[in-house]
């Protein structure tokens, strides 16, 4: 039994301020993905490319492990710049992917070809784990291609301040427009850590994309063009755009939710329950922080929210950095330093110390990532057994924060979720100022516990309530959830007019391992992922990639 | 061939749009998923119980001559009962939710029925310039 402290309750850590602030970490599915792939030898190869002068057809690339193949089908488009849109509505990409489970025959790919562009719009099938797209970053590409095409390495700054050379607009997965279900892949090792093919495909598709913009630039410019230096090439991610489509995912998946801050939470317990430190590892600490900060200082936002939000988070990153050359290490110093940041400094500066805190400890850490997992068909069936007393218990345990809230007043109900018919996507509406609330989403958490509670008001069978009151049914099924799922609920009122659903992209996409969070709105987000890592020949043991080039 | 997710997804919305509560709807989704992984039309089962509620006010009432398979099957399921019910609409899905059924090689479906996706088309709010511009996505 490996040690560890309390952990941290879910009120504390279940708030959308929070969640709002967590940064990627060890048990982040990209570095899940990137050390499977190094520790099992996976191998890459480029079977097909198939590009033409400027830059357009299709390449494919697969990767071998143990036991499976799996291969990016690539298709790069001409695209009229007055088409290139990363909102959801867009109908033509730069670029289309799919990840096929094994290694495509022709046929396939003639059958990819005429489905994978068209995105939505096509259908993909069963031998198809993903579909994916990605547009150009306007600012940079055209400037990459330019300069290698001249000779010339392009401005080390310009590349960092975006971070990327394109972008992916979304990364479908799991039953959707005919991509294998879930179920059918969780049992192979490598897919039960979740979103591992969205990871591989994006982290195939910055592959493609940085051979991409070196073999354009090499047409372009014949022999006076050069490769992109491998040091700037190693800093470009892959952007991704993502707006509110995502953001229900957390509250649809309470149980999935719960097993990935449980591990966390975990995490951060054992590591809190080291009593002694060597000074080596002290060292290592103090760099893991150093490099944390010079990350900091490279994200950039315009957004009025963000901006004084990174620039408090530098300035106390630089403050516990400092902080750290007089830590005082006698007994236990990560939970002295984990309680000192609680009571000082910002949630988003409280997180990011709580993953830097992860780094020395692959021993403690890594193994957490296997439970970030759940069947949740398992736990779908309600308990209807018990009594309404039993569940009034259960809510007066656990949704007091719910039940609190008044929302008679507009601001607690100010929002609704709807399915929008032109895209089939979610949108959050103006309650008081636009039309559909009642063909609202069943996101309103808060709202339908309290209005469930209020219904309760006489002893019976929890099965013949239910008969009399459906419209609760699917509350009910949460707050069972919620009994054997300490951290499957975000504690926050979801309907407020203050409600920042960014908080919530953010808390997923930490989970994926991105970094460079750059809010747009308070609904839509650019980020970056796969920065700074090592492309498949420079895969080793050392998970150290996620700070950037100055990792140690 | 639909996957597993679309089902679930066609199913969820269209018992939805149909009157039925989201939990409700819940259960609908995953019986009809049921149905098709043990050999059965799921789609067909459901829209005899979609059909039938459309219209009617919630909670439909159980102590009739025919209740509806749905919610009695959901009933029988909270309540840990069998499927000894014979007369009720849409036998299959009653059994699916709290009966056993007669596995046979799954078969699903290429795309679901028009009457379901336009039971589902009740559930999603029409664009308005103003959302547009609010919403991204």
């Amino acid at each position: 039994m490996i040690p560890q402290v309390d952990l941290r309750k879910p009120e504390e850590v279940m708030k959308l301020s929070r969640l709002g602030s967590l940064h990627q970490s060890r048990i982040s599915f990209m570095r899940v993905l990137l050390r499977r792939l190094a520790s099992e030898n996976w191998h890459f190869d480029k079977p097909n490319w198939n590009i033409d002068d400027d830059g357009f057809g299709y390449a494919t690339y697969s990767v071998h492990g143990p036991e499976r193949s799996y291969t990016l089908v690539a298709f790069a488009h001409d695209l009229p710049a007055e088409l290139r849109s990363d909102r959801v509505i867009a109908e033509a990409w730069d670029c289309t992917f799919t990840l096929h489970d094994g290694i495509p025959s022709e046929d396939d790919i003639i059958r990819l070809k005429n489905n994978v562009p068209l995105q939505e719009a096509g259908r993909i099938s069963k031998n198809e784990l993903t579909l994916s797209r990605a547009n150009r970053s306007v600012r940079l590409w055209n400037y990459v291609v330019d300069s290698l095409a001249a000779g010339i390495q392009p401005d080390e700054k310009k590349l960092n301040d975006v971070g990327y050379l394109m972008r992916t607009t979304a990364v479908y997965g799991s039953g959707k427009f005919g991509a294998s279900d879930r179920s059918k892949i969780s049992d192979r090792q490598e897919m039960r850590t979740p979103f591992q093919a969205e990871m591989l495909t994006v982290y195939l598709i910055r592959c493609f994309v940085m051979d991409l913009v070196d073999f354009v630039a090499s047409k372009k410019g014949g022999d006076a063009a050069v490769k992109l230096d491998p040091k700037l090439r190693k800093s470009m991610g892959i952007g991704n755009s993502t707006g509110l489509g995502m953001a229900p995912f957390l509250v649809n998946h309470p149980a999935l939710l719960s097993t990935w801050i449980y591990a966390r939470e975990t995490a951060l317990a054992r590591v809190r329950a080291i009593k002694t430190v060597p000074e080596e590892t002290f060292s290592e600490m103090r760099e893991h922080l150093n490099n944390a900060l010079k990350n900091a200082r490279s994200w950039t936002s315009e957004h009025e929210i963000q901006k004084p939000k990174i620039k408090i988070f530098c300035d106390e990153l630089a403050q516990v950095v400092s902080k750290f050359e007089t830590l005082d290490k006698e007994d236990y110093p990560w939970d002295a330093l984990h309680l000192w940041s609680t009571n000082k400094l910002s949630e988003d500066t409280q997180e990011q110390i709580i993953s830097a805190l992860f780094e020395p400890y692959s021993e403690l850490v890594d193994d957490l990532s296997d439970c970030m997992y759940i069947d949740e068909a398992k736990h779908f069936k309600i308990d209807a057994s018990i009594s309404t007393d039993e569940l009034k218990n259960q809510i007066k345990e656990n949704y007091e924060w719910a039940i609190n809230i008044d929302y008679s007043k507009k601001e607690n109900q100010s929002r609704f979720w709807y399915v929008s018919e032109s895209k089939l996507e979610p949108r959050l509406g103006e309650r008081f100022e636009e039309d559909g609330s009642e063909l609202e989403q069943p996101l309103a958490v808060a709202r339908d516990i309290a209005a469930l509670n209020s219904d309760l008001n006489k002893k019976q069978n929890l099965g013949e309530f239910l008969l009399a009151y459906p419209e609760h049914r699917h509350i009910v099924r949460r707050i069972q959830l919620s009994k054997k799922f300490p951290y499957s609920e975000i504690r926050d009122n979801l309907l407020n007019n203050k409600m920042l659903p960014i908080d919530m992209l953010r808390c997923k996409l930490s989970f994926f391992g991105a970094t460079k969070f750059d809010p747009r709105s308070d609904r839509w987000v650019r980020i970056c992922m796969f920065k700074d890592a090592p492309f498949p020949e420079e895969l080793t043991n050392k998970d150290n990639w996620s700070y950037g080039a100055h990792a140690c | 061939m639909l996957t597993e997710s679309e089902i679930l997804a066609y199913a969820k919305k269209a018992t939805r749009g149909a009157g039925f509560s989201w939990g409700m709807a819940e259960e609908a989704a995953m019986a009809t998923l049921r149905l098709y992984n043990a050999g059965y039309d799921g789609f067909l089962e459901l829209t005899s119980i979609l059909e039938n509620a459309d219209g009617q006010k919630q909670p439909l009432d159980i102590k009739i001559k025919v209740p509806c398979g749905l919610t009695l099957g959901t009933f029988y399921l909270d309540c840990s009962k069998k499927a000894d019910y014979v007369e009720v609409i849409s036998h299959l899905m009653f059994q699916s939710l709290c009966g056993d059924l007669k596995i046979k090689e799954p078969r699903f479906p290429e795309d679901a029925p028009d009457i379901i996706k336009r039971f589902a088309h009740r559930t999603y709010v029409p664009d308005s310039e103003e959302s547009r511009l609010r919403g991204a996505g």
